[in-house]
């Protein structure tokens, strides 16, 4: 009975799926006919001459969510370390509440605040390198930062406790002490714990829209001299969903070329967030062998 | 009588308002086996626990009295409770082994202790090994999940692991009761051994192996809710002698 439930709600869920991943890559069609594959790989994206190219938008998208894991990891990990392995049990719960709140508040809010005090501050702090102004990949990277952070470290939190008290007793037993319990003990046995929660702050990151739509300054075909250079950072730019967020999806509605390429958009952001995750469950599969 | 290698004073546990155990004085003399009977929830395993300064890693619990190693306080000002955890070294009542390989678990403590080569590592595994009668069952499959061992032989996977840092003392709480009888045989038969080079301190709850075993004995009941030592000195007399209506209970329900 359970069988059949399982098997009957697990492909309704998969048929879902797939049906909307369908109905959009028809809806994109007209662009792939138009463009081939150099709608992935161009970095040109003018509407009006129907050239569209959204290598531009891959790419703020990668630098964006790539650099607000590496500012959030860090920090959701050594916090989750802090409250798992050393905060007495009766704190532990109340800065778990409070960052659970903080995971829960709406995103449209982080942008608000973003453009209250991150972009000045942000614009000030870059100061020597001269930006155009505070609307930067970086604000967005900064201010994503800021919005995982919670995932990751309440995700990270639950990892570690996962790890059963027993066990550091029973290294503590062997003289070990407290630090090298972390490294020896918890982080490892946490790993794919912990694994998960970055990956799920780097998904949220990708599809996150409104607060990066409100601080990354839209500016179209940015694309960098060098995919290792960091000048990007300290200008605007545009992500997939900076992109789909803006006007020109409704201008786009009307004609089947300029939509295709806005529907083409987020095929490629389902492919990417999919791989990510298909990524994240192989390494944590090939993980759990050894 | 030459001077204990462990010794308590009055050591009393408190939990919040609630004794766990009151006014514990104890002389464990080097190389010896020293047993502990006593009822389940009397303290025998907060008692050991407070030996090795295990216990301080429960915040709930204070500690009062004396402990001495060696004749020294071990919560003196320059005790390095962790280097006193690796000369005093436990075996907890279910074997507790990390989800590693049979070889990175008999180094795992040896090897953070700093003082010895890498090189040497496959040597002192070897050696740790025999001595827990563990290695000629194992050798063979060394790096293999050692959570993939039977219990008893995860059992004595845990005492190779202590031995491996060279303790003086090794802390027993209820070493077989996981155990099936072949298992509690070749544990009880290692005890005999070990006792030639090391102190043991062994709690169990079963009257024939502390019989056997035990050099000195003491039996730890509770009295108004927390535990007492109320009788300690040779097996047969504790055993034997009923002096207190407690062990007498102890012993016709056990
Ligand atoms: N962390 C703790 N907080 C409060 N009470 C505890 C704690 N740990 C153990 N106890 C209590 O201490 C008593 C003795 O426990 P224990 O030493 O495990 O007994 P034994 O090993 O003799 O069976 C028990 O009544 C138990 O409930
Ligand atoms: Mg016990």
């Amino acid at each position: 009975m359970t069988r059949i439930a399982i098997w009957f709600f697990s492909g309704v869920t998969v048929l879902t799926v797939l049906a909307m991943a369908l109905l959009l890559l028809m809806q994109s069609l007209p662009v792939w006919q138009h463009e081939g594959f150099s709608f992935a790989t161009g970095a040109k994206w003018f509407y009006r001459q129907q050239e569209f190219g959204a290598a531009s938008m891959i790419y703020g998208t990668l630098v964006v969510s790539i650099g607000a894991l590496v500012l959030a990891t860090p920090v959701g990990i050594g916090a989750a370390i802090f409250t798992a392995e050393f905060l007495p049990a009766r704190f532990r719960l109340m800065v778990k509440l409070t960052i659970e709140l903080l995971a829960g508040v709406p995103s449209v809010v982080y942008g608000l605040l973003g453009i209250l005090m991150l972009r000045n501050w942000i614009y000030e702090l870059l100061a020597p390198f001269d930006p155009l102004s505070g609307d930067t990949l970086f604000t967005a990277a900064v201010l994503l930062a800021l919005m995982i952070l919670p995932t990751i470290m309440t995700l990270s939190d639950d990892a570690l406790r996962s790890v059963p008290a027993t066990q550091r007793h029973a290294a503590r037993g062997l003289g070990l002490n407290g630090t090298e319990v972390v490294l020896h003990v918890s982080l490892p046995q946490a790993s794919r714990g912990l694994f998960a929660a970055v990956l799920l702050g780097l998904g949220r990151a990708m599809g996150e829209t409104i607060a990066v739509f409100l601080v990354i300054g839209r500016q179209d075909n940015q694309w960098p001299q060098s995919l290792f250079s960091l000048q990007p950072l300290i200008e605007s730019g545009q992500t997939l969903t900076s992109k789909l967020g803006s006007s020109e999806t409704n201008i786009a509605y009307g004609n089947p070329l300029h939509w295709g390429a806005m529907v083409g958009l987020g095929v490629i952001l389902l492919v990417i967030v999919t791989l990510i995750t298909w990524f994240g469950a192989y390494l944590q599969r090939s993980d759990h062998a050894s | 009588m030459a001077e204990p290698i462990l010794q308590t004073q009055s050591l009393t546990v408190t939990a919040g308002s609630r004794t766990l155990l009151r006014g514990v004085s104890l002389s464990i003399h080097e190389k010896q086996v020293f047993g502990l009977i006593g009822p389940s929830g009397a303290g025998k395993s907060t008692l050991l626990k407070c030996l090795n300064r295990l216990l301080e890693l429960t915040p709930a619990l204070k500690v009062s009295g004396v402990v001495r190693f060696h004749g020294e306080s071990i919560h003196g000002p320059t005790v390095d409770a962790d280097a006193l955890r690796s000369r005093i070294g436990i075996l907890f009542q279910q074997p507790i082994v990390f989800p590693k390989s049979v070889f990175q678990n008999v180094v795992f403590g040896v090897k953070h202790l700093g003082v010895i080569q890498k090189s040497a590592l496959p040597e002192v595994a070897e050696q740790a090994l025999r001595e827990a009668s563990l290695w000629d069952e194992v050798k063979d499959r060394l790096h293999q999940p050692a959570l993939r061992l039977s219990v008893g032989q995860q059992q004595r996977l845990c005492l190779a692991r202590t031995l491996a840092s060279q303790p003086e003392v090794i802390l027993m709480d209820e070493p077989t009761s996981a155990l099936d009888p072949k298992s509690t045989e070749a544990i009880e038969q290692l005890i005999v051994r070990l006792k030639k080079t090391h102190t043991i301190v062994l709690v169990t709850h079963n009257v024939r192996q502390a019989r056997q075993l035990a050099d000195q004995l003491a039996c730890i009941c509770l009295r108004d809710g927390a535990g007492e030592v109320i009788s300690q000195g040779e097996p047969c007399d504790v055993l034997c002698s009923n002096c207190a209506p407690e062990i007498e209970a102890y012993l016709a329900g056990g």
